[in-house]
């Protein structure tokens, strides 16, 4: 069970009204995942919007880039708000890592139930997007023999 | 009143095209200064250096100092940081550079872990995570943005405890 | 048996007649809406029970109606009908809204003026249909797809119609997905649906605070009677970005927007008594309505391939559907589009420079139109 009072001290979300907060609470869900493994993969279904606790998150690009997460508050799986939700980028934790798990589908439902909200919460994942999306595009480059 | 006749009798053109225009200019004049923000701002930080032109004109005879003249090459700088590793990571940064001077510089980690795996080394993930929060594998910039390189200006050095 | 009869044509029962119960049917769709099928439940409820409240008949002259002066409803749809609730509104969206987008890519600004041209045909053709010169310009306004601008000029223009202006505008709203996407394709080929657009520069903090002055004195010396709307913008956004007064900002999107809605779905909902709501003219406000909200996207979508006639950087136009406001439903909306003809297209970010370009053009065409009408 995930406690309005966490979601709050999180970066991500810290201007997000406290019902808005409780009903993201309500949909939270706490996951750990150990060193090596692979939340999603570049090109799946993306189910779920993940906020980084504790922990590094790399995320590889299928053009070779990459890019580590650190800090906490971090969002991963933009792609399942946005369509044509698939994931586009693999994400691998380069060490144990606890995140927030929220359902895409729910979200949705929350964005739908109130425009503030819903305008808020795009706009972050709209700055994400720009953010990452140097990554994304950046066309495939060989530098190397192998 | 209906029709054309109704538009006309309440100057509906007249507040269309000027409603229009004024909407139109309002957004323009707007998109016009916020899109010269940026160059406003650079002029704005470089007043000094401006002013200072006009209240000083450059002398049109160029007016040149002659430093002596030296033969010795200037000293390379050496000030490198050292990060001190416990033997296992050293071992784990030389797999790693191994990988990578195959893989080329600047290296895809996504790349980098694939190789190290099917090598066979212990937690390479972990192993990254470190090298990068240490800043001995540094992110590239510009075009290569996404790729790595190795930090030339750190030292990797066993830690004093395991000597 | 006197008494009884007395008592019982003094009661809503005997007050009422079938057009009392066809709002208050409409009023209760509004709450399954909002409840059941969670649309805008934070406007849909409040509108709803608003319905109920001001469709229950009462006896005239007892100070209860919403249009009795000294009603307690009354007292409350002051702020309605003298546009206090509005500007309010329009504070905490400029408290919660991030201009960047719009500032990296300031020529998608255009494509926000653009989508106007919605609100000044239907102006025309209200016009035309026999409107009132005052409710013709109220009605124009849905284009402009901003609820609180449109209660704004309604309130300001033709009060009698505030009700089903503020229901038809929010209606139109909330369909922006099913209105938006056939216009989209109908104007554009599969090749301009395609294009996509290079990244936009970062924006410094310093551009962000400079903006809400710049915009605020640039807009309201051109259209000073949009000064109530744009100026609480604007200040509320500068509140937001100078972060030295975050309390306030914080104060703007929360608490205080959440009390101006509930004021204002409340006596939005209760000024839609029976015998003022269904009439032909609320029949005449849907249909146009619904033009303008059509030809709003339009306008947006045709001036972006105009653009495109004579720019190098090509816009993909389908962007111009965004102009329309109703942020952010129609920038999902154009995300979605473009994503389903090519997947690896990410415009969400894009289509925010426009939505947001959209406020401030349909401010400034209210602004425009009460200053004309005035």
């Amino acid at each position: 069970m995930v406690s309005t009072r966490e979601l709050r001290e999180t970066e991500f979300l810290r201007d997000f009204h406290e019902s808005e907060l409780s009903d993201l609470a309500g949909i939270a869900a706490h996951t750990r995942w150990k060193e090596g493994e692979t939340i999603f993969h570049a090109g799946a279904p993306a189910a779920a919007l993940y906020l980084l606790r504790v922990g590094t998150i790399l995320l590889c690009f299928p053009n070779g880039r990459s890019m580590p997460l650190r800090d906490e508050g971090h969002a991963v799986g933009w792609s399942s708000l946005v369509s044509p939700f698939r994931y586009t980028a693999t994400a691998v934790c380069l060490s144990d890592v606890r995140l927030y798990e929220f359902s895409g589908r729910e979200l949705y439902r929350l964005i739908q139930m109130n425009a503030l909200f819903g305008q808020r919460l795009m706009q972050k994942i709209a700055q994400i997007m720009e953010q990452r999306d140097r990554y994304r595009r950046g066309t495939p480059v060989s530098f190397g023999r192998d | 009143m209906y029709g054309l006749k109704a538009i006309s009798a309440a100057n509906g053109w007249t507040i269309t095209f000027t409603g229009l225009a004024i909407v139109f200019t309002g957004l323009v004049v707007l998109a016009a200064i916020m899109a010269n923000m940026e160059r406003f701002l650079a002029l704005w930080d470089r007043r000094g250096e401006l002013l200072a032109g006009f209240k000083h004109p450059p002398r049109k005879q160029p007016f040149l100092v002659q430093e002596p003249r030296t033969d010795r090459p200037e000293a390379p700088t050496t000030d490198k940081t050292r990060v001190h590793l416990p033997l296992d990571q050293i071992e784990v940064a030389d797999h790693f550079h191994l990988i990578t001077n195959r893989l080329g510089e600047p290296f895809s980690l996504a790349q980098l872990l694939e190789k190290a795996s099917k090598h066979g080394l212990s937690s390479p993930h972990r192993h990254l995570d470190t090298f990068l929060k240490l800043g001995i594998i540094v992110e590239d910039s510009g075009d290569r943005q996404g790729f790595y390189t190795w930090a030339n200006d750190v030292e990797i050095v066993r830690s004093s405890a395991e000597e | 048996m006197e008494y009884l009869l007395d008592f019982w044509g003094n009661t809503g029962f005997g007050l009422a007649d079938y057009r009392h119960f066809i709002m208050i049917a409409v009023g209760i769709v509004f709450i399954y809406l909002g409840i059941v099928k969670h649309y805008e439940p934070l406007l849909l409820v409040p509108i709803g029970f608003g319905i109920l409240m001001g469709n229950v008949p009462v006896f005239k002259g007892l100070g209860l109606g919403i249009y009795e002066s000294g009603s307690v409803l009354s007292y409350l749809y002051f702020g309605v009908h003298q546009g206090i609730y509005p500007p309010l509104i329009f504070l905490g969206i400029g408290a919660m809204t991030d201009f960047s987008y719009m500032l990296a890519q300031p020529r998608l600004m255009l494509l926000g003026a653009a989508a106007q041209v919605g609100i000044f045909l239907t102006f025309l053709a209200a016009l035309a249909m026999g409107f009132l010169p005052r409710e013709a310009a109220s009605i124009g306004i849905i284009g402009g797809a901003d609820g609180p601008t449109a209660i704004f000029l309604s309130a300001k223009l033709a009060p009698h119609l505030v009700g089903p202006i503020a229901i038809a505008a929010y209606s139109y709203m909330a369909l922006v997905p099913v209105i938006q996407p056939p216009i989209m394709y109908l104007l554009t080929t599969r090749e301009e649906r395609l294009i996509r657009m290079p990244d936009p520069r970062p924006v410094s903090r310093r551009e962000k605070i400079i903006f809400p002055v710049i915009g605020f004195l640039s807009c309201c010396f051109l259209a000073p009677a949009a000064l109530p709307l744009l100026g609480m913008l604007f200040f509320g956004n500068l509140l937001k970005e100078c972060l030295v007064a975050d309390r306030l900002a914080l104060t703007a999107r929360t608490a205080l927007i959440d009390i101006v809605t509930i004021l204002l779905g409340i006596t939005v909902g209760a000024s839609t008594q029976a015998d003022v709501f269904l009439t032909a003219k609320s029949v005449g406000i849907f249909l146009l309505g619904a033009a303008s909200f059509m030809v709003a996207t339009a306008s947006g979508i045709l001036f972006a391939k105009l653009v495109n006639v004579f720019a190098t950087n090509k816009i993909n136009p389908i962007l111009g559907a965004a102009g329309v406001s109703a942020v952010p439903d129609s920038a999902r909306v154009v995300q979605l589009v473009g994503n389903r003809e090519d997947p690896g297209n990410y415009l969400l970010m894009h289509a925010m420079a426009p939505n947001i370009a959209g406020v401030i053009g349909s401010a400034i065409g209210a602004g425009v139109l009460w200053s004309f009408m005035m």
